[in-house]
C-alpha cells in the first residue's frame, strides 16, 4: 500500500461528500417542482482487493476510500402505475359528470321555465277553453301555450344538438394533444436512451417523461410497458402509439358520425392508427368523450323525441275527433314527432277543436278531455317527470363516482409524494451529515499531510 | 409508515380547505335560493315529487277558476228562475181573477193585456245570457234559447265545469226542463190562456197548466240549488287542497331555515379552524435551528 494512499482515500471522501451536498442542493431546489422525484447518492466503499479473488490476491489493509456508484431516482413503479390508472379513471368520470350536469341544467327542472310548467299551462288553457268555447282569447291562449311547449322542447333539442357538436369538435383537439404528447414522449425516449448509453444520469429526463406519460394516460387510458435502456412504450387499446422513439399518430376516422343524427343512427365515432386500423380508446378523457357522443347524448335526445311524440300523439288523438267553430273535424293540433320538429299545426284560432264531434257548436267536452291528458300516471307529464328523475339519478351517480375518484387520486398522489417527494428536514439532516463528513475528510487529509511532513521533512535528520 | 413531506401536508391541507369551502358554498346556495332541490341531482326522488306537486297545484288552481265560472253560470240561472216563478205566480193570480163570472169583456181584455206583459217578461228571462251565451240554451251558438213565438231554439247539450280530477258539474239549465217545449211550454200555455180570455171562453181549466209550468220552474230551481251546493263544496275542497299541496311542496323543496343557518355557522367555524391549522402547517423546519 502506497504511502500516499491515505491522501487518495481522503480525496475520494471529499469528492463523494461534495457530490452528496450537491444532490441535497438539487433536491431542496426542486422541493416544490411538480413531478420531481427526489434523488439519492449511492456510495460504495472502494476495496483494495480486486473483485474476483485469485490465488495471489490478498487483503491490503482498510480499503481505499469511497466512490459514488449511482445517483438513484427514488420512485416506485407500482405507485407510478396506480397514478396513471387512477388519474385516467378520474378524467373519464369528470367528462361523464360534466355531460350529465350540462343535461340537467338545460332541463331547467324543477322550476318555472321547465317543460312541466309549460305543459301545466297548456292543460289549463284547454280547461279555460272548455269554460268558454266562444272566446277568441281562450282559443288564442291555447295556441300560445301549445307553442310554448313546442318551443321548450325545441330549445332542449337544439341544446342537445349543440352540446353534441361541441363535444364532437373537442375530439379533434384531444387527438391533436395525444399526438403532440406522444411525440414528446418519443423524443424523451430518444434522449434518455442516449444519456443512459453514455452512462450519464437521465433522472430529470425521466421525471419529464413520466409526467407526459401520465398525461397520455389521462387523455386515453393508455398503458405503459417498460423496455431496455430506460425506454417506455405506450399502448392505447392494444396499439403501440409510442414505441421507443417512434410514434404512431392517431387520426379521427373520416367515416365517424358527424352529427347527432348520425350517432342516433348508430354510426360510431372512431379513431384510426397508422394503417387506418380502427383503434378502441379504452378510457381517459377521449374515451369518455366518445362514450358521451355515442350513448349519453343520443340517449337523451331519444327521450326528448319520445316525449314530443307522446304529447303530439295523445293531444292529436283527442283533438282530431272534435270539431272547430266551423264544424270541421279531423284536424291535428300538433305536427311533427320529434322534439326538434314538434310544432302547433293549427293556425286559425277558430280551428281549435273544443266541441265533441256530436256536440253543439259551443260544446266544451272535448276541450275538457284535452285538459285531463296531463293527469294520471300514463300522462306525458308523468313520463317527463320520470325522465327528469332519471337524469337526476345519473347526474348524482356521476358526481358521486367522480368525487370518490378524486379522493382515490388524492391518495395515490399522496403515496407518490411519500415515495418521491422531498422532505426538507431529511435533506437538511443529509446536508449536515455530508458537511460533517466533508470536514472529516478534509481533516484526514491534513492529518496524512502532517504525517508525511514528519516522514519527509523531519525523518533522518540525526546529526545534521 | 407513510413518509410525510412538507408538500404532502400542504396538499392535504389545501384539499381539506377546498372541501370545507365547497360545503359552505352548497349551504350558501341553498340559503340564497331558499331551495333544497334546485337541480334534479340534488335529490332525484324529491325533484320528481316537486314536479308532480307543481302539476297538481296548477290543475287545482284551474279547478278553482272553473268552479268560480260555474258558480257564476248557476247564479245567473238561479236569479232568472226565481223571477220566472214570481211571474208565473202573478199569472196564476190573474187567471184566478179572470175566473170570476162578474168580469166584463173589457176587464178580461185588460187582464189579457197584463198577461201579455208577463209572457214578454218570461221570454226575456228564459233568454237570460251569461257572457253572451243564453244560460237555458244548451250549447247553441245563437243569442237566444226561445224565439219570439216561444219555440225552443237551443240544443240539448250540456255545459259542464271540471272542478276535480274526477268531478264535472253541469252548470246550464235545460230550457225544455225549466220552461217546457212545444204545446206544453210556458209560452204556449200563456198564449192559449190569453186567446181564451179574449174570446170570452172560461179560463179556469188553464190553472192546472200554469201549476205544471210553475212546477217545472221550481223543479229546475231546486236542481240549480243542489248543483250550486255541490260546486261550492268542491270549490272548498280545492281551496283546502291548494294549501295542502303548497305545504307539501314547501316541505320537500324549501330549505329548513334554522337548520341551514345553524349548519352554515358550524361550517364557517370549521373553515376558520382549518384556516388556523393551515397557518400552523407552514411549520418551522430544521432550517430554523441550524446555524
Amino acid at each position: 500500500m502506497s504511502s500516499f494512499a491515505g491522501l487518495q482515500t481522503a480525496l475520494s471522501g471529499l469528492v463523494a461528500q461534495r457530490y452528496g451536498l450537491d444532490t441535497t442542493g438539487a433536491n431542496v431546489a426542486n422541493a416544490n417542482t411538480p413531478g420531481y422525484s427526489r434523488q439519492r447518492v449511492v456510495l460504495d466503499p472502494m476495496s483494495t482487493t480486486s473483485a474476483a479473488p485469485s490465488l495471489f490476491s490478498r487483503n491490503d489493509g482498510p480499503g481505499s476510500g469511497v466512490r459514488v456508484s449511482d445517483l438513484q431516482r427514488v420512485t416506485d413503479q407500482l405507485v407510478a402505475t396506480r397514478v396513471r390508472q387512477e388519474r385516467s379513471t378520474a378524467e373519464f368520470m369528470a367528462v361523464d359528470r360534466a355531460a350529465w350536469s350540462r343535461i340537467e341544467v338545460a332541463l331547467g327542472e324543477p322550476g318555472d321555465t321547465g317543460l312541466t310548467t309549460r305543459l301545466s299551462a297548456l292543460w289549463a288553457s284547454w280547461s279555460d277553453l272548455a269554460n268558454s268555447p266562444d272566446s277568441g282569447a281562450a282559443r288564442a291562449q291555447v295556441l300560445q301555450t301549445g307553442a310554448a311547449v313546442t318551443d321548450t322542447l325545441g330549445a332542449l333539442a337544439t341544446g342537445v344538438d349543440q352540446a353534441w357538436a361541441d363535444t364532437r369538435g373537442s375530439v379533434q383537439l384531444l387527438v391533436d394533444e395525444v399526438n403532440a404528447t406522444a411525440r414528446s414522449v418519443a423524443d424523451l425516449n430518444h434522449a434518455v436512451r442516449d444519456a443512459t448509453a453514455a452512462g450519464s444520469s437521465p433522472n430529470e429526463l425521466l421525471d419529464q417523461r413520466d409526467a407526459l406519460v401520465v398525461r397520455l394516460s389521462e387523455l386515453t387510458g393508455g398503458t405503459v410497458r417498460a423496455g431496455e435502456l430506460n425506454q417506455v412504450d405506450v399502448y392505447i387499446g392494444g396499439t403501440a402509439v409510442v414505441r421507443g422513439d417512434r410514434v404512431t399518430a392517431l387520426t379521427v376516422d373520416p367515416a365517424s358520425a358527424g352529427s347527432l343524427a348520425d350517432a342516433q343512427a348508430g354510426i360510431p365515432v372512431r379513431l384510426a392508427g397508422a394503417a387506418g386500423a380502427v383503434l378502441e380508446v379504452p378510457g381517459g378523457k377521449l374515451g369518455a368523450t366518445i362514450v358521451a357522443l355515442q350513448s349519453t347524448w343520443p340517449g337523451v335526445m331519444a327521450r326528448l323525441d319520445a316525449t314530443a311524440a307522446e304529447i303530439a300523439g295523445k293531444v292529436n288523438a283527442v283533438h282530431s275527433s272534435g270539431k272547430g267553430l266551423d264544424g270541421v273535424s279531423g284536424r291535428s293540433f300538433f305536427t311533427g314527432t320529434t322534439a326538434a320538429t314538434l310544432a302547433v299545426a293549427v293556425t286559425d284560432p277558430a280551428h281549435v277543436a273544443a266541441a265533441a264531434g256530436t256536440g253543439g257548436t259551443l260544446d266544451g267536452t272535448l276541450a275538457d278531455a284535452l285538459a285531463t291528458i296531463g293527469q294520471g300516471t300514463a300522462s306525458p307529464d308523468a313520463g317527463w317527470r320520470s325522465f327528469v328523475s332519471d337524469v337526476g339519478s345519473m347526474s348524482q351517480a356521476a358526481q358521486r363516482r367522480s368525487q370518490a375518484q378524486a379522493v382515490v387520486v388524492g391518495d395515490v398522489m399522496a403515496a407518490r409524494e411519500a415515495v418521491s417527494g422531498v422532505d426538507i428536514d431529511e435533506e437538511l439532516t443529509n446536508m449536515v451529515m455530508f458537511q460533517r463528513a466533508y470536514e472529516g475528510a478534509a481533516r484526514m487529509l491534513t492529518a496524512v499531510d502532517e504525517a508525511l511532513d514528519t516522514l519527509i521533512n523531519r525523518t533522518g535528520v540525526v546529526g545534521r | 409508515m407513510f413518509r410525510i413531506t412538507q408538500r404532502s401536508m400542504a396538499d392535504t391541507t389545501y384539499a381539506n380547505l377546498q372541501a370545507s369551502l365547497s360545503r359552505s358554498s352548497t349551504l350558501q346556495e341553498q340559503l340564497s335560493s331558499g331551495k333544497q332541490v334546485s337541480r334534479p341531482s340534488d335529490n332525484p326522488m324529491a325533484a320528481g315529487d316537486v314536479m308532480q306537486l307543481r302539476t297538481e297545484r296548477a290543475a287545482n288552481a284551474q279547478y278553482i277558476r272553473n268552479a268560480d265560472n260555474g258558480i257564476a253560470w248557476l247564479s245567473t240561472a238561479d236569479a232568472a228562475l226565481q223571477q220566472s216563478s214570481e211571474r208565473l205566480s202573478k199569472a196564476k193570480e190573474l187567471t184566478v181573477q179572470a175566473g170570476s163570472g162578474a168580469l166584463s169583456q173589457v176587464n178580461r181584455d185588460a187582464i189579457a193585456g197584463e198577461l201579455r206583459g208577463v209572457r214578454a217578461g218570461l221570454l226575456e228571462l228564459a233568454n237570460t245570457q251569461y257572457l253572451g251565451r243564453p244560460v237555458f240554451g244548451g250549447t247553441t251558438d245563437g243569442p237566444a234559447a226561445f224565439d219570439a213565438t216561444g219555440a225552443y231554439v237551443g240544443d240539448a247539450g250540456t255545459v259542464a265545469r271540471r272542478v276535480g280530477s274526477e268531478s264535472t258539474v253541469p252548470v246550464n239549465v235545460s230550457g225544455g226542463a225549466a220552461f217546457g217545449t212545444g204545446g206544453t211550454s210556458v209560452f204556449a200555455r200563456l198564449d192559449a190562456l190569453i186567446a181564451d180570455l179574449e174570446a170570452g171562453t172560461p179560463t179556469t181549466g188553464h190553472l192546472d197548466g200554469l201549476d205544471q209550468a210553475l212546477n217545472g220552474v221550481l223543479g229546475s230551481l231546486s236542481d240549480v240549488g243542489a248543483r250550486t251546493n255541490r260546486i261550492d263544496n268542491l270549490r272548498a275542497k280545492a281551496d283546502d287542497a291548494a294549501i295542502t299541496l303548497r305545504s307539501a311542496q314547501s316541505q320537500i323543496e324549501d330549505v329548513d331555515l334554522p337548520k341551514t343557518i345553524l349548519e352554515l355557522q358550524l361550517q364557517s367555524v370549521a373553515y376558520q379552524a382549518a384556516l388556523g391549522a393551515t397557518a400552523r402547517v407552514i411549520q418551522p423546519t430544521l432550517l430554523d435551528f441550524l446555524r
